[in-house]
């Protein structure tokens, strides 16, 4: 929830175990604590998606939580993130946007051994968007009040025997009709892609058949649909830029165009039960759907410039629930 | 009750022979790797690693996958 600064200093100082969003300003003032942040002024609050710098959005851990450990990871370290998560619970990584360790993880964290099996789900720190090119994000650690705009910081947290933690998304986009792209470059920005085994300029192929670059390239991971944005085309160098990076090997089709952003969140939303201990959504979202003032469904939390669910989604609601496994 | 390790729903999923739509995040993510590296490799360390992977990941999270265990296997699964 949206909460004032007095707010969480005083929830800190009371020993709660809180992942925090909000502007570097406020964040960099808050007291020491069993915390981790990072900046960003949107969000999607009971009331509907807002701008804020003057106060912080506020998720406390859950309480069947039996243990914490804060650790950074620099761009070399992030696969170490698998192994030193816990048997049994989940971890929360946050990761300043466009640094080397949002780089390193959106290209290699789903080749990270044993990457699926520890449940990891996190956000990529933002800024105000006119502050975009101009100010860093940040991502801090509020055990030592440190942070950083190049490194991620992690929260583990141990989870006791009978309960689990389960990531889920929310993602608006389906596989359009239209042809399969794929890549033999792998990476953020790409030259070409293939059309049925034939190679083209990828940015001719768009501006010429006019594609609404707002839909994402969505991709069918045998059930799980990931998007991967485009941020821009450039016609003079013929490269298109995206969110995340392309994959090869990968089978991509544009997205379905969406009528109604608010009533596809509801439609989509899973039924009756969801109960998130933790929950972000895409920065694109909120800016394409004009979320401003709007609810998606009674989901809230940060508006994130990337969304981690294991890997890096792009323009997709990510959420952690703790369910009883009986295990 | 999953199936055991031996039951050769287990080599068809990670050799992608059945495409599943599963319903798990990490079921999906976790079996296109898979499918991806079984793909590249003939060898058959290669496979039992992955059904290794694979099967210790559904003996783990038997409650969150019961869907897609229902998917794969059937409903008496």
């Amino acid at each position: 929830m949206l909460v004032d600064f007095a707010s969480v200093a005083s929830k800190i100082e009371s020993g709660g175990t809180l992942f925090l969003a909000g502007d570097e300003t406020l964040l960099k003032r808050l007291p020491k604590g069993n915390w981790i942040g990072g900046t960003i002024p949107y969000f999607m609050d009971q009331k509907g998606g807002t701008m804020s710098k003057d106060t912080i959005f506020l998720t406390e851990a859950p309480a069947a939580v039996s243990g914490r450990k804060i650790a950074w990871y620099g761009e070399s370290e992030l696969a170490r993130l698998v192994p030193e998560a816990p048997d049994n619970g989940f971890s929360l990584v946050i990761i300043p946007a466009t640094s080397p360790a949002h780089i390193s993880y959106a290209r290699n964290a789903p080749g990270y051994e044993g990457i699926f099996i520890k449940p990891i789900i996190g956000w990529i720190a933002g800024v105000h968007l006119d502050d975009v090119g101009k100010v860093a994000p940040k991502v801090f650690n509020g055990a030592t009040g440190e942070c950083s705009d190049s490194k991620a910081i992690a929260m583990h947290l141990v989870l006791p025997r009978g309960k689990q933690a389960s990531i889920g998304i929310v993602n608006l986009f389906r596989q359009g009709k239209g042809e399969v792209i794929s890549f033999e470059e792998e990476g953020f920005s790409v030259a070409n892609c293939l059309l049925g085994g034939k190679k083209v300029n990828f940015s001719e192929y768009l501006v010429s058949k006019k594609i609404d670059t707002r839909l994402p390239l969505v991709a069918d991971y045998s059930g799980t649909l990931v998007n991967v944005s485009f941020q821009s085309i450039d016609e003079k160098k013929r490269t298109v830029a995206f969110y995340a990076p392309v994959f090869k090997n990968v089978q991509y089709r544009i997205a379905e165009p969406i009528q109604d952003y608010v009533k596809s969140f509801s439609a989509t939303m899973p039924s009756g039960s969801v109960n998130p201990a933790f929950s972000c959504n895409c920065i694109l979202n909120y800016l394409y759907a004009n979320l401003e003032g709007k609810r998606t469904g009674t989901i809230t939390g940060p508006i994130t410039f990337g969304e981690i669910a294991y890997q890096l989604l792009n323009q997709t609601l990510t959420y952690l629930e703790i369910i009883d496994s009986g295990k | 009750m999953i199936p055991s390790k031996s039951d050769g729903g287990w080599a068809k999923l990670v050799k992608g022979e059945v495409q599943y739509s599963l319903k798990s995040v990490p079921a999906g993510l976790m079996v296109s790797r898979m499918k991806r590296e079984t793909a590249a490799s003939d060898d058959p360390a290669t496979l039992r690693r992955c059904i290794d992977e694979v099967y210790g990941f559904f003996e783990k999270y038997e409650t969150i996958l019961r869907d897609d265990i229902a998917i794969i296997f059937g409903k008496e699964a």
